[in-house]
């Protein structure tokens, strides 16, 4: 019952909170692809971090069967894409595999960076726009307000704009009419050669990587032998299907227009690049469909086992996690402080934290992670180019001809009344004005290009905080550019902590150097001696605090006898220590490593 | 210390709870007090360890100088019933100075009592009214007097340093007085403050780490300086006159309890009566004691780590831990402690930090 002008691909677009997952719940529901009592909240985000996190971390699919109103029935993919800043790649390629996007908007907050960003990618990608107002039953609640809002700013007509409420299931069917009537039906000839759009891939233990697709031209069944294109990489096909709610449904062909999945025993998901094209091995297509490129790490740490005994786990977590997200980078290095542990590369701050947080709780380990930083590029002075992406690496300043670091197009959205504080803060972090548009009357999008080392610098948080949290937040990388930059060391007790360098432009060294030291002193407790904490740049120190020597750790008493009282007391007291980290002859607790990245200037 | 074992009495009453104390005890009623002195005879009678020759004797509190000369009489009689008290080498009663008089005194000589331990505090009227104490500085120097006149030959004193808003002259005028009565044992505490505590009820903050530091160091160098041995974190003595019974405990030797809220160690148990004197009242005796922990060898040798590093003495150095050389080479080289070939002790820098330094050696890492 293979129709192309039947099926409808589209996907969601929306800020954090604005109700994407309570959307999607709810469409399911009215085409009865999920049976209510079956209904897990939210059956979209399927992981437990997820949830909590309030995003989508990994695009999914489902294929839903809706009669309309017209009487016919339509297959509708909705595909799900990533809601953060770091996923852009993915969320874009997510969007090449629809015709139609969804543009949900919080009928009381309007439009953020992020939703902004994305129905740019969107509009870039030629896919239809339909708004939708979603939390009306709000008392803040001002759909007209928001309708101009996004006239104003995107651009499309939106008076037409179904007004929802997702969470009390409110006019939702409006919704997927207007998917049926205005998102086009997907173009592609099934006779074509197969070309195949990855937007997804994720490893399950016992299939394999499982692919998700959107079939653009040809057909593919199972049994076949595919070729991604970019990779080279070839496989048999083993089984290929339809998405449900609640995994794959097996079915023999997928054909132009179609969006499914495929199990071809692969063993590693960086053979399934998000991006790529697959087509047959027997008759390939001649070009791969445009728009692949490789993720490209932007953010580095190091991360070591708190008990360094636990190496082995650690990369046992990193090779499982990997399997999965072929955008995390990690090869082994070596701290003089921290011992063996691996350098990790992510796209960004909050993918690293959501790694790291997977890490923890899915293997059981406690982590300790250096200070992210980013990747510099040096020209050396023998001509030969080196990137740098661990500080400990950085060489020494006589061999460099020229530093370069990366700079990043930022968009932020604020209330106008904050115009002002934010321009300071990203004046504050070397940030370039470039231009500004006024939304409306009250919210402004301000664009800046700023050094990524200093977004990574608890720039979203600042942000938030002077901002009141109304502030929104969208970066992209855009190019290396010159910096006079220096290798800033941390000493403790006149010994270099290789694992506290880092890098900094040269006129923040001084006043950086400080506040590490001071921030240092609140963190080391008292040891037996007398403790000074330097900065250093090269041999030449610039700031210095001193740890003063222990004072006073006794109970006098003997309690009559009670000795037991007494040992119990000493045990209490060990467990409230800290989870420390000897540096030679100084315990250093494991917070000190990130205190780097909490300095208010 | 030959097979011996020592004997802990506890009398859990006291005319007045001080609001630094969260020991057990209850408000007095001498009914009660005779009653429980009755139960006391009754449960030292029917002791499993009947028959052991007896080294120290220790009656502590509360205020066992609450206890009547006949009780105390009784009570001493049902012991010499029991044990072997022929070769008691000390025999010591605490007492506060507003509950002695001359004729108990006299009473506690006849009866054995060859030491005493009196709570003094300080000699601050302010402070000692602060601290909830019942008598002046006056009664405290008349009874040290009284005491001496009876014939008592060794008498400690206790004292208390880091009192709520106590500077350091006040701590100066407080030990130059115990000098002046040239007791021949101290006790010096800083004032801890015990959640169960009036004080801690209050939150009455704790003085700051430095100024106890140096009041601790203060202390350390004039008590010496005065003929005084350091001998352990928080006592003092004259040569010749260290705590006996204090030192079994140290030293991990037995001691037996007797009555409410007492504490024990025999035959490698560590034990205590249940502190509730009405029902130790009512069994007459014989509560079922409470075992704290069982001590095998391996513990023993980390009590004889954590017990012998509060004595100057410290300990053989054959009981340091394994791996903890480098941290033992900083405590020495910083002053904290002194390692010869035979011993490793604790200074009296090292003393203030003694918990850590314990808690190091005894951390498996």
């Amino acid at each position: 019952m293979y129709d192309i002008s039947k099926i409808r691909n589209f996907s969601i677009i929306a800020h954090i909170d604005h109700g994407k997952s309570t959307l999607a719940d709810r469409l399911l529901e009215l085409t009865e692809t999920v049976e209510m009592r079956e209904m897990e909240d939210q059956v979209l985000d399927n992981m437990d971090l997820e949830k909590e996190h309030g995003i989508t971390i990994k695009a999914r699919a489902v294929k839903l069967e809706y009669k309309a109103s017209d009487g016919e029935t339509y297959i509708l993919n909705l595909i799900d894409t990533p809601g953060h800043v770091d996923f852009h790649y993915e969320v874009s390629r997510a969007l090449a595999a629809c015709e139609g996007a969804l543009l949900v908007v919080d009928a009381s907050q309007g439009i953020e960076a992020q939703t902004l960003a994305n129905t740019y990618l969107a509009l870039d990608g030629d896919l239809e726009i339909l708004p939708v107002i979603n939390k009306i039953d709000l008392p803040a609640a001002d759909p007209d307000r928001v309708i101009r809002e996004i006239e104003d700013t995107i651009g499309i007509p939106a008076e037409e704009a179904p007004r929802i409420s997702a969470k009390n299931g409110l006019n939702i069917r409006d919704v997927l009419e207007q998917v049926v009537r205005d998102v086009p039906p997907p173009k592609g000839d099934s006779k074509a050669p197969l070309k195949a759009l990855i937007f997804d891939s994720y490893y399950d233990a016992y299939r394999g990587v499982v692919v998700y697709v959107r079939v653009m031209d040809g057909s593919l069944s199972k049994g076949q032998r595919i070729r991604m294109m970019a990779t080279g990489a070839e496989f048999d096909v083993v089984e290929i299907g339809y998405l449900s709610p609640f995994g794959c449904r097996p079915a023999e062909t997928l054909r132009a227009g179609e969006v499914g999945y495929i199990m071809a025993s692969i063993k590693t998901v960086s053979d399934t690049r998000v991006g790529d094209t697959v087509t047959l091995a027997e008759s390939p297509a001649l070009t791969p469909l445009p728009g692949y490129k490789k993720a490209n790490p932007m953010v580095y740490c190091g991360i070591y086992c708190a008990d360094g005994s636990r190496y082995e786990d650690l990369r046992d977590a990193l090779d499982k996690l990997s399997l999965n997200d072929a955008s995390m980078t990690y090869e082994p290095e070596h701290s003089i402080a921290l011992g063996f542990g691996f350098r990790c590369g992510f796209l960004g701050l909050l993918h690293m934290e959501i790694m790291q947080e997977r890490i923890e709780r899915e293997f059981n380990l406690d982590l300790i992670t250096t200070a992210p930083g980013v990747v510099y590029r040096l020209t050396m002075t023998d001509g030969s180019i080196v990137y740098i992406d661990n500080p400990t690496n950085y060489p020494s300043p006589g061999s460099i001809l020229e530093a370069e670091e990366p700079i990043v197009k930022t968009d932020i959205i604020a209330p106008s009344e904050f115009v002002g504080t934010v321009m300071d803060l990203c004046k504050e972090r070397r940030g370039v004005f470039k231009t500004m548009e006024y939304i409306d009357a009250s919210r402004v999008d301000l664009h800046y290009e700023m050094p990524l080392n200093e977004i990574i610098y608890d720039f979203f948080d600042t942000l938030k905080a002077r901002t009141r949290g109304y502030a929104s937040l969208d970066y992209e990388f855009a190019r290396y550019v010159k910096s006079d930059l220096v290798k800033l060391d941390i000493l403790l007790n006149g010994e270099v902590v290789d694992a506290l360098s880092f890098i900094v432009p040269a006129e923040r060294a001084y006043a950086r150097g400080r506040k590490l030291t001071e921030k240092l002193k609140e963190n080391i407790p008292r040891q037996l001696f007398e403790v000074p904490i330097q900065a250093a740049i090269g041999s030449k120190i610039i700031a210095r605090e001193t740890v003063r020597a222990m004072r006073k750790d006794v109970l006098a008493k003997c309690y009559g006898g009670d000795i037991t009282r007494k040992k119990k007391l000493l045990e209490k007291q060990k467990e409230g220590k800290k989870r420390m980290r000897q540096l030679g002859t100084i315990e250093v607790p494991q917070e000190a490593f990130m205190a780097v990245l909490k300095l208010d200037e | 210390m030959s097979k011996s074992v020592s004997v802990y009495l506890h009398i859990p009453f006291c005319r007045r709870k001080c609001n630094y104390c969260d020991f057990y005890s209850s408000p007095t009623c001498l009914g009660e007090v005779s009653s429980y002195a009755n139960a006391l005879c009754n449960q030292i009678r029917s002791s499993q360890a009947k028959g052991e020759t007896v080294h120290t004797v220790y009656f502590g509190g509360g205020t066992p100088s609450l206890l009547s000369e006949k009780d105390f009489s009784l009570i001493v009689a049902a012991l010499n019933e029991t044990f072997d008290l022929s070769s008691c080498a000390e025999f010591t009663v605490e007492c506060n100075p507003e509950s002695v008089s001359p004729s108990l005194a006299r009473t506690w000589l006849e009866q054995g009592v060859n030491r005493i331990s009196m709570g003094v505090q300080t000699f601050s009227d302010a402070h000692l009214r602060s601290l909830g104490r019942l008598h002046t500085k006056a009664r405290a120097e008349q009874a040290y007097r009284e005491l001496r006149s009876v014939g008592f030959d060794n008498i400690s004193l206790d004292l208390m340093a880091a009192l709520p808003q106590q500077t350091v002259p006040e701590l100066t005028d407080d030990l130059q007085r115990m000098i002046a009565l040239s007791p021949e044992h101290l006790s010096v505490y800083l004032l801890k403050i015990e959640p169960g505590s009036v004080f801690g009820l209050k939150a009455v903050p704790e003085a700051d780490e430095d100024l106890q530091r140096s009041m601790y160091l203060l202390t350390h160098d004039v008590l010496t300086r005065a003929g005084y041995e350091h001998y352990e974190i928080s006592n003092f003595a004259k040569p010749g006159f260290r705590a006996k019974h204090n030192g079994v405990y140290w030293a991990g030797g037995e001691y037996l309890a007797f009555g409410a809220g007492a504490f024990g160690f025999y035959r490698g148990v560590r034990y205590h009566v249940p502190a509730d004197t009405t029902a130790f009242c009512n069994k007459n005796g014989l509560l079922r004691p409470i075992v704290d922990e069982i001590v095998d060898a391996e513990e023993s040798r980390r009590e004889a780590v954590f017990l012998g590093l509060r004595l100057s003495e410290g300990i053989d150095r054959s009981l340091l831990p394994e791996g903890k050389k480098s941290f033992v080479e900083t405590l020495c080289q910083h002053g904290y402690a002194t390692l010869t070939d035979r011993r490793f002790a604790l200074t009296a820098e090292g003393f203030l930090i003694s918990d850590y330094v314990i808690r190091e050696l005894l951390s498996v890492r």
